[in-house]
């Protein structure tokens, strides 16, 4: 019964490092390997789009400067680096006094709130489903039913939230096909802004928990088979436990470790699925910032915006490996 | 969407008729129900876009080439305008209108018709046809000039609300209808738009899937959309299984710090929001062409078949016949691809398919967000010019309803075709474990 090792724990925090810096290296790179001179190509855009950018000249130099394009690659990479550890990600193009970590921190928590509040429902549902589907007691009608429940199991997120624009927006008229909250409330903790708010999130929130709960269950229905067969499980039925607690305490008790697995494995697929959710919905988070980064060809927030995505999910996936022998004793970390 | 749903349950537990059958007649694992349904819906996509570029000319799937779908239906007045100008251009003769057209930008009352011709019920008149003729080919020769002008007007002077001002001062008065409708033959072509006055670019004879607002026939789009996302599926994850295979492999095998390091590195890439980074490059590197966005979406898709065959290989390593086959002296290459591999198929397979699906799906994704190839036709450009022009509030299901359709056809059939190759690589998930 080990707990956490000191080794886990040093091997974990340096994958989460491998990880962000894998991805800040892919997001240095990129810009380099395109052909031509990065600011002067961002300038060239700024042109195409506005007509005239003024005092293009300084412009061209400061970002140089701030670039440090005229130092060595390896210079600029370090600082790069240390740049974005920082989470100073400079200014944006499009809009230019606003800095870009402002403008991502504004955004972030309308995406963490919508896909933490979507991924624990799908997870938790998911899991139920499917272990209901390998159990035996389950109800027939039960039975029947919940496999129809995996039917938007392989559609993408926002291809299911764009039929459900369409018909709950558009054809019902019962919810809101756009935003995060109604025009003309002021965002702050009282009961019309936080009711609006979650009236907003219905739709969003719906097209990732039943588009993703599918695979939550078809894994747990495979692993709550294996399980069904452990001798333990015919002991605790020979002892004459209730079926409930045989179910839950037995059953999904075990059944669920892989899933925690699968979960952090499936993080990163989560978050650029909902990525185009937000785009769908107009839902004031990261993915729709992004989406205006994309439109107004603004990079620095596009890096910024990437950069964070991989920070907080490669955090979130060391959150969740750190806490895994919290839910699986078995474990002990001492085998690498 | 049902057969999914269907074939869920077959093959489910408490199917006791179904496994008897099986047992008795097909006790073979791969007539397993999702895999072929799963199959066929994929095949028939494929075929879809193989047969159908026979029957229905895809050169329609570029701009402009067909009637758009402009305006927005809430345009105030202009049904009415259109209206008008429909009968306008049914009382006035044709070759009338041919000699009317001026060269140069001015927009003439031909014009007014080549745009109202984006009106599939505008379609039985005598002027409409010819603005669609120069691309089916059915070009009447006594028509040429006309549609020589109409189809320049449309492609340059395409906006509809520059009608009201340039349009004969008749067709804006509302005379036009009360006189129009006294001619016989401008009542009827009249009255076929006011049953539907938004009909714009909604599926027709001319255009079965309707048409969208760049001009492109919606059907010809699917056509040639369906069988390129298939494609780039099946590249980007040959590709990335290919990886995939050599590393897991070796991993798996070798064991030791080239197990360690080709390990940490994939668990650290998969963490990775693929798409995220994807964009990225995308914004930077805009794809010109279907191969090297596929190579570009390979770039992500190997680490989760390299770390899922690693997981197989280590739990066949030790095995009686890799033993046997050791101790008989074969080299590690042989053992890796004669012995075990041929054994690791089916998981091969569905690790396949599940990655064709999410290839496809971060084709689809890119695509929807502008960023894919703006010269081909595909479909996740279709969904993305829909969304742009706002088509879901607009109701145009047409534009953007059957390319979702087919790419969740796409998705369905992989899927099924994945989780029925788990199936038959795995006999415990076919149903409930007999001694339980």
């Amino acid at each position: 019964m080990g707990g956490i090792t000191w080794g886990y724990v040093l091997r974990r925090v340096g994958m989460w490092l491998l990880t962000i810096l894998i991805g800040t290296t892919l997001i240095f790179m990129i810009p380099r390997l395109a052909p031509g001179d990065p600011v002067a190509a961002m300038i060239g855009r700024m042109q195409a789009q506005a007509g005239f950018v003024e005092n293009s000249a300084q412009i061209i130099e400061a970002w140089r400067a701030r670039f440090g394009l005229d130092q060595p690659l390896y210079v600029q990479y370090f600082n790069y680096l240390f740049n974005s550890l920082r989470f100073d990600f400079g200014y944006s193009l499009a809009s230019f006094p606003g800095r870009v970590n402002e403008m991502v921190l504004n955004a972030l928590p309308w995406t963490i709130g919508l896909l933490s509040l979507a991924t624990v429902l799908s997870f938790i549902i998911g899991n139920t489903i499917g272990a209901l589907m390998a159990w035996d007691r389950t109800p027939g009608i039960l039975r029947t039913l919940l496999p129809t429940t995996l039917t938007f199991t392989s559609i993408p997120f926002f291809m299911l939230g764009i039929l459900l624009i369409y018909v709950f927006a558009f054809g019902l008229r019962w919810l809101p096909p756009s935003g995060a909250y109604g025009r003309g409330l002021t965002q702050g903790f009282n009961l019309a802004f936080m009711s609006s708010v979650a009236y907003h999130a219905i739709l969003p929130a719906m097209a990732i928990v039943v588009t993703s709960m599918g695979l939550w269950a078809i894994g747990m229905r495979g692993m709550m088979i294996t399980t069904a067969g452990e001798d333990y499980m015919i002991l605790a039925q020979a002892k004459g436990l209730k079926p409930s607690r045989i179910f839950w305490l037995y059953g999904v008790r075990n059944s669920i470790l892989p899933q925690v697995t699968a979960l952090a494995l499936t993080l990163g697929a989560i978050v650029g699925g909902s990525l185009l959710v937000e785009y769908i919905f107009a839902y004031p988070g990261v993915g729709y910032l992004l989406y205006q980064g994309i439109v107004t060809s603004d990079y620095t927030l596009i890096q910024g915006i990437v950069f964070m995505l991989i920070f907080v999910t490669a955090t979130a996936v060391l959150v969740l490996d750190l806490i895994y022998p919290l839910i699986d004793p078995r474990i002990t970390f001492e085998r690498g | 969407m049902s057969a999914s749903a269907d074939t869920v349950t077959v093959g489910g537990p408490g199917n006791r008729k179904a496994k008897a059958r099986r047992l008795n007649r097909f006790d073979s694992p791969w007539l397993n129900a999702k895999f072929i349904v799963g199959t066929i819906m994929v095949v028939s996509i494929a075929l879809m876009g193989i047969v159908g570029q026979f029957f229905w000319p895809v050169e329609l799937s570029y701009p402009a080439s067909s009637p758009l779908n402009l305006p927005p239906p809430w345009a105030p007045g202009y049904e009415y305008i259109r209206l008008a100008a429909e009968a306008e251009q049914v009382a006035t003769p044709v070759a009338d209108a041919a000699t009317i057209a001026t060269p140069g930008p001015a927009v003439t009352p031909k014009a007014g018709t080549s745009l109202t011709g984006g009106n599939p019920f505008a379609k039985p008149t005598d002027a409409a046809p010819a603005a669609t003729a120069v691309t089916t080919g059915e070009q009447d020769t006594s028509l040429t000039p006309t549609a020589a002008s109409s189809t320049g007007t449309s492609l340059t002077g395409g906006n509809p609300f520059a009608k009201p001002t340039n349009a004969a001062p008749a067709a804006t008065t509302p005379d036009a209808t009360a006189a129009a409708d006294s001619a016989a033959p401008a009542a009827t072509a009249v009255r076929t738009p006011r049953a539907n006055p938004y009909g714009f670019g909604i599926p027709s004879w001319e255009h079965p899937m309707g048409t969208e607002s760049n001009g492109r026939d919606m059907l010809a789009v699917l056509l040639v959309g369906a069988p390129r996302s298939l494609w780039i599926g099946l590249i980007a994850a040959s590709i990335g299984m290919l990886i995939g295979i050599i590393l897991g492999f070796t991993a798996g095998y070798m064991g030791g710090w080239v197990d360690a390091v080709i390990r940490t590195l994939s668990d650290s890439i998969i963490v990775i929001p693929a798409l995220a980074v994807l964009i990225v490059i995308a914004a930077y590197v805009r794809t010109v062409s279907i191969e090297s966005m596929a190579l570009l979406l390979a770039l992500f898709a190997w680490p989760a078949p390299t770390r899922f065959i690693r997981a197989q290989v280590l739990s066949m390593r030790e095995r009686g016949y890799v033993n046997m086959a050791r101790i008989s002296g074969a080299s590690s290459f042989d053992i890796m691809f004669k012995e075990m591999m041929p054994n690791m198929l089916p998981y091969l397979a569905a690790s396949f398919t599940g990655n064709v699906s999410g290839a496809i799906l971060a084709a689809s994704s890119l695509e929807a967000l502008g960023l894919g190839p703006t010269r081909i036709p595909t479909l996740g450009m279709a969904i993305f010019y829909a969304i742009r022009a706002a088509a879901i509030l607009r109701g145009m299901w047409w534009w953007w309803g059957p390319p979702i359709l087919i790419l969740i056809i796409l998705f369905t059939g992989l899927f099924l075709m994945n989780i029925g190759l788990d199936e038959i690589a795995n006999p415990r998930l076919r149903g409930r474990k007999a001694a339980a």
